[in-house]
Formats: structure tokens, sequence, C-alpha cells
């Protein structure tokens, strides 16, 4: 690797940061991701007053920090976003309409653009940065899982797999909730909460694996629900942020104080799914049938964990009991069927 | 026609899987369609990871299970084909491994092997598709243990 044209890469990004905070109140915060401290700085009151709330259920008092994290916006800074990887050091380069993704430096650095910004990681000072075009054009979906590629490349790095379930715990007992769109999993995370169970993830969740047992960890408190699904949460409609008439965003710190955990183990999971009954119910599942359901949605996420993040889901199958939830008109049901699957 | 020595081997670059409880699931990394390998598929698929050929699958199959070797090698063949259709195996030169030995005390009741494939994954991924493996890509420090 040339190291000089490396280090005048990154510097340009300092710099602009650097110069980003002299011109706008930068808010500083610490918080505990994944099992690792981290810190964000962020320049620029209305990209803080974005990015911030859905991590702040993870807020804690932590020095040296195991990630940075630098964010500013260049509009409301002055300071314009810097030209980036420069092309003959970018690999692995991935890209569809509306983004883009590439190596760079020999993979030392990772580069994600899209509509509203570009951040960069640099995985050998766990040092990421973020430029942003414009936080108050920011719509719900860029808002509630602020860093959504490279958060996952450096849990990737820590050997945390992002994956695509819901979580909750009930006293400090982990339940995994995984399906497709649609299939009951916010519904089933709303019930649970509504019924005294932990919060850790309504979509996205770290999973960890040491010495044979699963630890779930906790991302965001956002959750995107669909409009109509809001419906049959009447108490949580009201305090919806809402973009159009499909999706609404509910900040789940502010509505169930106290119901969060950063982490906990993976004790079951479950398979949501509806049915037209009113009460909720569990069938055993077999591992097959929760590994096809937990990979194909988990793997396909732009940041997967490829072979081995299947590998690692089929050892998760093999070591806890997985059972289908068969969910019933009556909401009220589901988190006293989930505290059946934990108790049998 | 396949000849009964070719031998398959499952196609590693694109497609991780795993059996679990005699089924095997299958999932193509690159594209998002998954499967299941039910009936005697999980048993064949780990008799085709290990390298066997179609008669070594027959044998396998009439020793374990209450089958006939006629009836054993036709599904064992369409299976083959629906497996090469897919592109989850591919035709091997390499020797085959060790093949189940011990006959069981007593053979097992036979359940014709199936391939169900599972496209809903596509739609998502036209828009999105999933990023080269990051796990097989890791970056180290120079002068890192590996």
């Amino acid at each position: 690797m040339n190291s000089l044209v490396s280090a005048d890469f990154f510097r340009a990004i300092e710099s602009a940061f650097l110069e980003a905070q002299k011109r706008e109140t930068v808010y500083k915060s610490s918080y505990h991701l994944a099992g690792q401290p981290i810190q964000m700085q962020i320049a620029g009151s209305v990209l803080a007053s974005h990015t911030l709330p859905p991590f702040s259920h993870l807020k804690a008092e932590l020095d040296n920090p195991s990630l940075r994290v630098l964010l500013w916006d260049a509009k409301a800074t002055g300071v314009p976003c810097p030209l980036g990887l420069p092309p003959e050091t970018r690999t692995d380069e991935w890209g569809s309409a509306t983004q883009a993704f590439a190596y760079g430096f020999e993979r030392r650095y990772v580069e994600y653009r899209s509509h509203v910004g570009t951040t960069w990681l640099d995985r050998a000072s766990n040092c990421l940065y973020g430029c942003y075009n414009d936080a108050s054009q920011f719509t719900i979906y860029d808002y509630s899982r602020p860093l959504p590629w490279l958060l996952p490349v450096w849990c990737n790095d820590l050997g945390v797999q992002v994956v695509h379930t819901g979580m909750v715990s009930w006293k400090g007992s982990g339940v995994l909730l995984a399906g497709p769109s649609g299939s009951g999993k916010t519904t089933a995370v709303l019930a649970c909460l509504s019924g005294g169970f932990d919060y850790l993830a309504e979509d996205q969740t770290g999973l960890g694996e040491q010495n044979g047992e699963f630890e779930g960890f906790s991302f965001y408190n956002s959750a995107r629900v669909d409009a109509n699904h809001l419906k049959r949460f009447p108490h949580l409609a009201s305090h919806a942020q809402r973009e159009n008439d499909q999706k609404t965003l509910l900040m789940l710190s502010e509505l169930f104080p106290g119901q969060f955990v950063g982490e906990a183990p993976v004790r079951i999971m479950l398979l949501p799914r509806v049915t037209p009954r009113e009460n909720s119910t569990l069938e055993r599942a077999t591992p097959a049938e929760a590994l096809r359901t937990v990979a194909a949605n988990s793997l396909m996420l732009p940041i997967g964990g490829g072979r081995r993040g299947f590998e690692r889901l089929a050892r998760l199958v093999r070591h806890v009991p997985c059972y289908w939830l068969s969910m019933g008109s009556d909401l009220g049901s589901i988190p006293s069927a989930v505290r059946g699957a934990l108790s049998s | 026609m396949m000849s009964s020595e070719t031998r398959f081997i499952p196609n590693t670059s694109e497609v991780a899987a795993e059996v679990l409880d005699g089924e095997a699931v299958l999932i193509n990394l690159t594209n998002g369609m998954y499967y299941s390998l039910v009936g005697t598929g999980g048993f064949i698929w780990s008799l085709l990871e290990g390298g066997a050929n179609v008669n070594e699958i027959v044998s396998a199959l009439v020793v374990q299970y209450e089958v006939k070797a006629e009836q054993a090698e036709k599904d064992v063949r369409q299976l083959i084909d629906d497996l090469k259709t897919e592109a989850l195996i591919t035709d091997s030169n390499q020797e085959g491994g060790a093949l189940p030995s011990d006959a069981p005390a007593q053979r097992q009741p036979y359940e014709v092997p199936s391939l169900k494939v599972y496209s809903d994954m596509q739609a998502l991924l036209a828009l999105d598709p999933p990023m080269p493996d990051l796990t097989d890509a890791p970056w180290k420090q120079p002068n890192a243990k590996a």
C-alpha cells in the first residue's frame, strides 16, 4: 500500500471535519454499541437531531472509544464533501441507482455514497467520517437507521453479524423474531413491548457468538411502521412521526422508557406469522425451517455476512429452540405466548 | 444422458448449504434463491458433498432405505438434473470420498427426494443485491497474524 497517498486521502476528510466543527456547534456523545464504546461528534444541529435519537437508549459515559464517528452537515457548515477514494485505489465496487459502495487501499477504507451524502470507514484507526449534503432534507427512511452500511461493516470486523430480525427480552432472556417483511415482526415486537418486555431491535439485530453461546445487540430504538399496522396500536399512533400516508416512525425510547437493554443472550427464536384466529399460539419449528427463514432475509441484506454468516445462523438454529408464532387478532395474547415459549 | 460414474461437487463459489435433521437448506449467496432438499434429499446432498457418483448414491439409498435400485436411480437422476438446472452442483473430476458403509439394523421408510425452490427474495435483490462477501475479504494490519 502507498501509505503516503493513503494518508493524504484520509487527511483531506479529517481536515474537512475539523473545518466544519469550527463553523457549527459540535454535539458530542458516547454509546455502548455491539459491546463496544463508541463516540460520536456531529457538526450541525439538524444533523445531530436526526442522527442521535435512534441511539439514545445506548447512551453511556465511556472513555477510550473503539469507534469514533465524526459527521458534518455540508449545507449547515458550508464545508463541502471531499472527493473520497481515489479511483485508482477502488476495488470491489458495488452500485445501484441510489447508492454506491467501494473498498479502497487494499480494503483498509470503505466508502458508502448515497443521495444524502458520503461516509468513510478507516478499518485501521476505527474512525468513521460522514459528510451529509443537507440534513434538513432527510426523510424518515434516512434518519430512522443512521449509518446503515458502515456500522454493519465495522460490526462484521468485530465478529458481530447484522441479521434481519426483531429482538426483545424478558427478565434477561433474549427472543429473536425472524421473518420476511410483512410477516409480523414489528407487530410482535410492539405487542411484547406493550406487554412489559424489554426492547432490543425491531428490524436489525447484531448477532455475536462466543463459546457456543449467542448474544443479541441493539442498534436503533427507531421503528419504521406501516400506517395500517399502527392502527392496531392506538396508544402508540398519536406519537408517530408521519411522512406520508404509508410510512410512520416511532421513537420507542420515548414511548417505553426503562424498557431497553443493549444486549441479551439469545434463548429462543420465533418465526411470526399472521393468522385469522383470535389467540396467538406456538408450534415447534424445525431447525431447517428456522434457517430458511432467518438466512434468506439476513444474508441478502447488503452487508449480510456471506458464507460465514450462513454457517453462524445454522449453529444458532441448532443451539436455540425455534417456534412458529401464529399471531391472532388479540395482541395481548402475543406476549403471553412468547413468555410461554421462554418457559417451555 | 449423465454417466453413472460422473461425480458432482457443490457449487461452493456461490452456494452455501447445511444439513439439519435430514433436510438440506441451500442458499445462492449471489442471487438470493434458496432451496430445501426434502425426503431423502438431505441424505443425497451429504453424499454429493462427499463426491459420490450416481451408482454410489443409489447403492447407499438401497442399503439405508426401503427402496428398489430402479426407483432410487430414477429419483437420483431427476434430483441431480434439478440441482444442475439451479447451478447448485457441477461435474467434478475428483475422486469420491468415504460412503456410509454400515447397513442399519432396519431400513428406513423411503421418501422421494425433491428440491423445493424459493424465489421470494428476487424482487428485493433486483433493487439492492448483496455486497461481495465481506467476511471473506477482511482487512488486516499488514503485520497482523492471520
